[in-house]
């Protein structure tokens, strides 16, 4: 499969027709892939595949770095393109101004990261080249099955979970750096005047950041999980998506990411929307 | 104070001119930590959580967790919190009150340091006792006991021996344990402070001199051998702000704050007033060169408006900077920021792309770490 990868890159790049194409290259250590941009045919053989492909690339085409590099191709797994689904629908990119190079996908990781055996995506929804062999999503699949677990617990076990997870946090901003749709140019973490968000560490400060990240990011996350692989101390950052998630998914029968066309739901409004909170 | 005069640390004011050698059985260790909490001393060591390894406050030794190479954070925020209030204020009808910050340096024992960590801390003591004397730092410093452990096990990311440093290196420890057979560890004891406590707990014994730190630590060095040559870096370094090779190598950077978080050595914070209406608190918060906010001017300007200069910055303030203004390479090896970096950005590889291009050769492709 890398073989026709490296041969659709080289052919991309030969023409002219992508300036650019993002991939996956050795990441030296054990069990390791680091992100590449290989603008050069002569250098498409560092491109590789296999289950430590994590990176989620569609998170550089917003950066100046790598957009300054001209049209890009990008090695996108099936969680990836619902990334850039998103991104499109929310006019970061144009569609006809990437090519997807998309990668049917059993699952990265060993183990597998949790988002996997919940994917229904392994065969991309949208791309313009596909490789390897397609592969028919799963059904019947629960997303929210350990979201619906922990909410058995009460209102009091959850707030202590998660104010143990939260007082670990460093605010690194790891989870808002590597997140594909984490693009606002200035964040409101870095808002200081007034500051919005308090910077110390302390439990308010981390309860505060977290929990504005993870709504920031509800209707909109698709689950890539590059937050909680990120997170230096740990935090299960997915747990608090998926939940956000289930919520959007009930009230609104919207999953982002599947369908380019169909409106999200904070910038649509329906007369029939369930309003009952609104009293 | 002189800068000459400030760059005595606070480990080479108090060190002894020979390090006194005696042993510890291992079954005593726990003993040892016991001694420690009966004292009176906070004590830190590493414990673990799931996954995670961190050093916590503990409050017996059941608790502590000892395998393992280096934990997911360093110990500087003993010294140095990730958040901690510089002072306070209560705004009154006719005054304001100060609340000074009291009490934030009591007796403390770090157990179960590896030798990078404990060697940062000389390191950066250089800077807290440069121009301004940051009370907090040094106050803690002086209260508190390094009690490390030689590593007999490294992994891909560890590189102190290419830093000058070594898995039994003494530096910044108070005692530095060696596990020289499967009853013993051989103690060093370095300061007049690691002497006290020793006599203190009275769990030691005289050493023999048969007693081979090298040829317990042989193995580990092997594996370890040399990632880079150090040598090379700061001549290139000083040629070199303006360079592709920058561009290349850190274009997968996302600008997260992890490798500075992680990084037993990097110090830098920011100073934030947390206001309320009747008063308030300045606050000394973790900050990191990563971030596009860190350098950016109250005119809007940012001298650093790329990733790329700021990465580049975290290298040059390690290997140029810090050793240009305080003789200190800014960087023990532990490895941290290789082993938890998102997108493998590889302090190495870069280090390495360095020798290469130093050496005149330009790297045939993307450097990889050796």
């Amino acid at each position: 499969m890398i073989e026709q990868i490296r041969e659709k890159a080289k052919e991309l790049l030969t023409s002219g027709e992508v300036k650019v194409v993002i991939g996956y290259e050795n990441g030296g250590m054990p069990e390791t892939t680091r992100p590449v941009f290989i603008t050069s045919p002569d250098e498409v053989e560092r491109l590789i595949w296999n289950k430590h492909c994590y990176a989620n690339l569609a998170n550089f085409f917003v950066r100046k770095e790598v957009a300054s590099l001209g049209k890009p191709a990008i090695i996108a797994k099936g969680c990836d393109v619902k990334a850039i689904t998103v991104l499109v629908q929310e006019s970061q990119i144009k569609r006809e101004e990437i090519v997807i190079l998309g990668v049917t996908c059993e699952g990265v990781g060993e183990p597998l990261l949790s988002k996997c055996p919940i994917c229904d995506v392994n065969t991309p929804r949208d791309y313009n080249f596909l490789f390897g062999k397609e592969i028919a999503p799963k059904n019947g699949i629960n997303k929210s099955a350990d979201v619906e677990e922990f909410e058995r617990k009460s209102p009091e076990e959850r707030w202590e979970f998660w104010e143990e997870q939260f007082s670990r946090c460093i605010k690194c901003y790891a989870c808002r750096q590597v997140c594909p749709l984490c693009y606002c140019e200035v964040c409101i973490a870095d808002k200081n005047q007034p500051q919005w968000i308090e910077t110390s560490s302390h439990t308010r400060g981390n309860v505060h950041w977290n929990l504005i990240r993870a709504w920031h990011l509800s209707g909109r996350c698709i689950d890539c999980g590059e937050c909680e692989r990120a997170c230096p101390v740990g935090i299960p950052l997915s747990l608090l998506n998926r939940r956000l998630a289930k919520s959007v998914k009930e009230r609104f029968g919207y999953e982002p990411g599947y369908d380019q066309e169909k409106a999200p739901p904070f910038t649509d409004f329906k007369q029939e929307d369930s309003q009952e909170f609104i009293r | 104070m002189s800068d000459e005069e400030a760059k005595v640390t606070v480990q080479e004011a108090e060190k002894k001119s020979q390090p006194v050698l005696k042993t510890l059985r291992p079954e005593n260790l726990s003993v040892l930590i016991q001694k420690g909490l009966d004292l009176g001393y906070k004590v830190f060591a590493p414990v673990k959580d799931g996954e995670l390894v961190t050093f916590e406050q503990i409050s017996g030794p059941g608790e502590v967790f000892l395998e393992g190479i280096t934990t997911r954070m360093s110990p500087k925020s003993v010294f140095f919190p990730r958040t901690e209030k510089v002072f306070s204020y209560r705004i009154a009808k006719e005054d304001i009150a100060l609340g000074d910050q009291k009490d934030f340096a009591p007796p403390t024992i770090i157990l179960g340091c590896r030798p990078c960590d404990a060697a940062s801390l000389p390191i950066m003591d250089r800077l807290f006792r440069w121009d301004y004397q940051d009370r907090f730092w040094n106050e803690r410093r002086e209260a508190t006991l390094i009690v490390s452990i030689s590593c007999l096990e490294c992994d891909e990311a560890c590189f102190c021996t290419s830093v000058g440093l070594a898995p039994d290196s003494t530096e910044g420890s108070d005692i530095l344990l060696t596990l020289v057979s499967r009853d013993q560890y051989l103690a060093e004891i370095m300061t007049d402070k690691g002497a006290d406590f020793v006599e203190k707990t009275g769990l030691f014994d005289q050493a023999g001199a048969d007693l081979d730190k090298a040829a317990a630590t042989k193995a580990v060095r092997g594996k370890l051998g040399q990632r880079f040559d150090l040598d090379k870096i700061k001549p290139w370094l000083d040629e070199n702000y303006e360079h592709d090779f920058w561009k290349e190598v850190t274009r997968m950077c996302i600008g997260c704050g992890i490798c500075t978080y992680v990084c037993p050595t990097c110090h830098c914070f920011d100073l934030v007033d947390e206001a309320h209406y009747d008063g308030g608190a300045k606050n000394k918060n973790w900050d990191a060169c990563q971030f596009a906010q860190f350098t950016v001017h109250a005119s809007g300007h940012n001298p650093r408006p790329d990733q790329v200069s700021r990465h580049r910055q975290r290298i040059m303030h390690k290997y140029k900077y810090y050793p240009d203004n305080l003789g200190a390479t800014l960087c023990t090896g532990c490895g941290r920021c290789v082993r938890h970096c998102p997108m493998e950005v590889n302090l190495i590889r870069i280090l390495n792309g360095i020798c290469e291009l130093s050496a005149g050769e330009l790297p045939a492709e993307a450097p990889e770490s050796k």
